[in-house]
């Protein structure tokens, strides 16, 4: 994302259907991101409910990624079938043992890093999750 | 988004209306429980009204930072209400399983202020 484009602001940013994709490094961009992903989401004809679910699913990811990794990159597309979200960081990555019990739920940390990931998994159709040190990356779709 | 931005508070009777208009990110957050704080402790302060009218997205985080603020108004004498919650994030935070913990919360910021004995005919004329 160039230094133009940050300056342009979410509104006059024109989304006509094609994938968006932003570097997200600071609070601001989660702000900017969490706009433009619910004006793609509603022009593409999700409910406000379906809306309001995967853009609360893909700040968590990136607040993840901001907190743990200091940043990440966020994809959004649209598939034959709906949305899918993708998010990758650089940052220590999550262990083998939390990630299972993200998976199973029973995941606990003072940060709420289980109540986030859990809740992705309520809010979207599918969730995968990949974390080795220095790479992690989530994908997640929701159906339109 | 700049450096500007910040959260309104305003100070009806002995109640701190917090009016949350825009997109909220954690330094804006972060900012706020402070002001919070500092507001309370002028000790003009028994209660703080979240309202929440205006916010599409509540995720875990931001439900963490209305907690902290509910929390530290406790410790220092006052409660919390919450309102305007939109029924789509209320219906993502069940989802989610995330709560507001020790808030009481109400539908407008119009029954939050009765509620508190702030206003008397407001609920009539808005309706």
């Amino acid at each position: 994302v160039s230094a133009a484009d940050r300056s342009s602001g979410a509104r006059t940013q024109v989304v006509t259907g094609g994938p968006l994709a932003l570097d997200v490094e600071a609070a601001s961009d989660l702000a900017k991101a969490r706009v433009r992903l619910m004006t793609m989401l509603r022009d593409a004809g999700f409910s406000t409910r379906a809306q309001t679910q995967v853009v609360t699913a893909a700040s968590e990811l990136l607040r993840n990624a901001l907190m743990y990794a200091g940043g990440g990159k966020f994809e959004a597309r649209m598939t034959r079938r709906g949305v899918r979200i993708e998010v990758w960081d650089e940052g220590p990555g999550i262990s083998e043992r939390v990630m299972h019990e993200l998976q199973e739920g029973t995941y606990r940390s003072p940060t709420g890093l289980g109540k986030g990931l859990a809740g992705c998994k309520a809010l979207m159709d599918t969730f995968r999750m990949m974390s080795i040190p220095g790479r992690t990356h989530a994908v997640m779709e929701k159906n339109l | 988004l700049s450096d500007q931005e910040s959260v309104p508070i305003v100070a009806i009777g002995d109640c701190l209306l917090v009016s949350i208009q825009i997109a909220l990110h954690d330094e804006l957050l972060e900012g706020l429980s402070q002001s919070v704080a500092a507001h309370l402790q002028s000790g003009l302060a028994k209660a703080v009204a979240i309202d929440l009218t205006s916010v599409g997205i509540i995720d875990s985080f931001t439900t963490r930072i209305i907690n902290r603020i509910a929390s530290m108004a406790r410790l220092m004498g006052a409660h919390t209400v919450v309102s305007g919650i939109q029924p789509a994030v209320a219906m993502t935070m069940v989802d989610m399983g995330i709560e507001l913990d020790g808030v009481s919360t109400f539908l407008t910021v119009d029954h939050a202020l009765v509620a508190l004995g702030l206003r008397g005919a407001g609920l009539a004329r808005s309706a």
